[in-house]
């Protein structure tokens, strides 16, 4: 299962990532590891452009029919077989698109885990070893190294985490984390809808559920109702704990995320506070 | 064995899914309704742990473009 893994996602990844790295340290340009690393995740992002886009606009759909869901499942109480018609008569009437479904999420999924295993394994490599494990991996002579590469970004060593670099360079570098915090808060942000009248009645019925689930445990529902706070302080322990590399990875990966969810269902939940100052 | 597999699904429920809903940026991505962990553990609980895998794997596969 690994070394199949490899082949199909792990290993070509990687030889798009050397192959920009090459390029970038051919033109002289400095940081060439992390500026491949940037590239490398944008260009990954317009791979993906299309699912994620068709996973966008189904979800905000979704949610504008949520109401009239839930007024089916009354109707129909205890007849699953008319709650399924009913309903898929309902997104078709609405244009939802049966192409959505999870099988996008599904495919995405491996690919974001894949990206994250490449960087973890390219950027903590020793300097010594660097040549000799890419261009094991390399696939054509012309963009395999010649010598080790330069593990430094703007002065950020791209292979140590912010945890440990604490003593040397001081409390500044914890802007790393909290930087990768903030990104991830306004997508967050940005993901929920704005309140309309819809929102609030979908908000009481998601209270209703709730009740139902209380005996999940506190934590448990803490975490589903808060996760718009919890994840990105998640994401930013990560960040203190990864190394650099992984997090500007991530960076690019939500700021990409920021401006597609932007174009395509606006600022959402953002807005509000936008609009406020 | 039943239990144990149903609170894993309760584990997944509680944290895995919201964070992966953050992660790709979803609010809602089921068409079915229940999602497909709720019902593999109502499946899971009435039918015995191999025929409520079973329904609820091909319950996920059934969610995708080729199928209504």
């Amino acid at each position: 299962m690994g070394d199949f893994f490899n082949l199909i996602l792990v290993h070509p990844i990687i030889n798009i990532l050397v192959a920009i790295y090459s390029m970038l340290s051919f033109a002289h340009i400095p940081y060439a590891l992390g500026f491949a690393i940037i590239g490398l995740t944008i260009i990954i992002r317009f791979v993906m452009y299309p699912l994620t886009t068709s996973q966008l606009k189904a979800s905000a759909k979704m949610q504008k029919v949520t109401p009239h869901l839930s007024k089916i499942k009354e109707k129909y109480k205890g007849d699953a077989k008319k709650i399924q018609e009913e309903t898929m008569r309902l997104y078709k009437e609405h244009g939802i698109n049966p192409a959505a479904g999870c099988l996008p999420v599904l495919i995405q999924m491996p690919i974001i885990w894949a990206l994250y295993s490449v960087l973890q394994r390219m950027v903590t490599l020793k300097p010594d070893v660097v040549v000799a494990e890419v261009n094991k991996i390399a696939y054509f002579d012309f963009y395999k190294l010649q010598n080790t590469w330069d593990p430094s970004f703007f002065g950020l060593p791209l292979g140590e985490m912010p945890s440990k670099l604490m003593s040397t360079a001081g409390p500044l570098i914890l802007l790393v984390p909290i930087l990768t915090g903030v990104f991830q808060f306004i997508l967050s942000k940005m993901m929920i809808p704005a309140k309309t009248g819809v929102a609030v009645i979908e908000k009481d019925i998601e209270k209703k559920t709730q009740i139902d689930k209380k005996d999940a445990g506190d934590f448990a529902s803490a975490f589903q109702t808060q996760s718009l706070f919890i994840f990105p302080v998640m994401i930013g322990f990560f960040a203190f704990s990864f190394p650099i590399g992984l997090s500007l990875y991530w960076n690019t990966f939500t700021i990409f995320g920021i401006i597609q969810q932007y174009k395509i269902t606006g600022l959402g939940g953002l807005g509000e506070w936008i609009k406020k100052k | 064995m039943k239990k144990i597999l149903i609170s894993i699904i309760d584990v997944y429920q509680a944290f895995m899914s919201s964070i992966l809903k953050n992660i790709l940026g979803v609010n809602k991505m089921c068409r079915l309704s229940p999602t497909c962990s709720e019902y593999a553990k109502i499946a899971i609980n009435k039918e015995g742990i191999l025929r409520g895998l079973r329904k609820s794997a091909i319950r996920i596969l059934s969610c995708q473009p080729f199928t209504n």
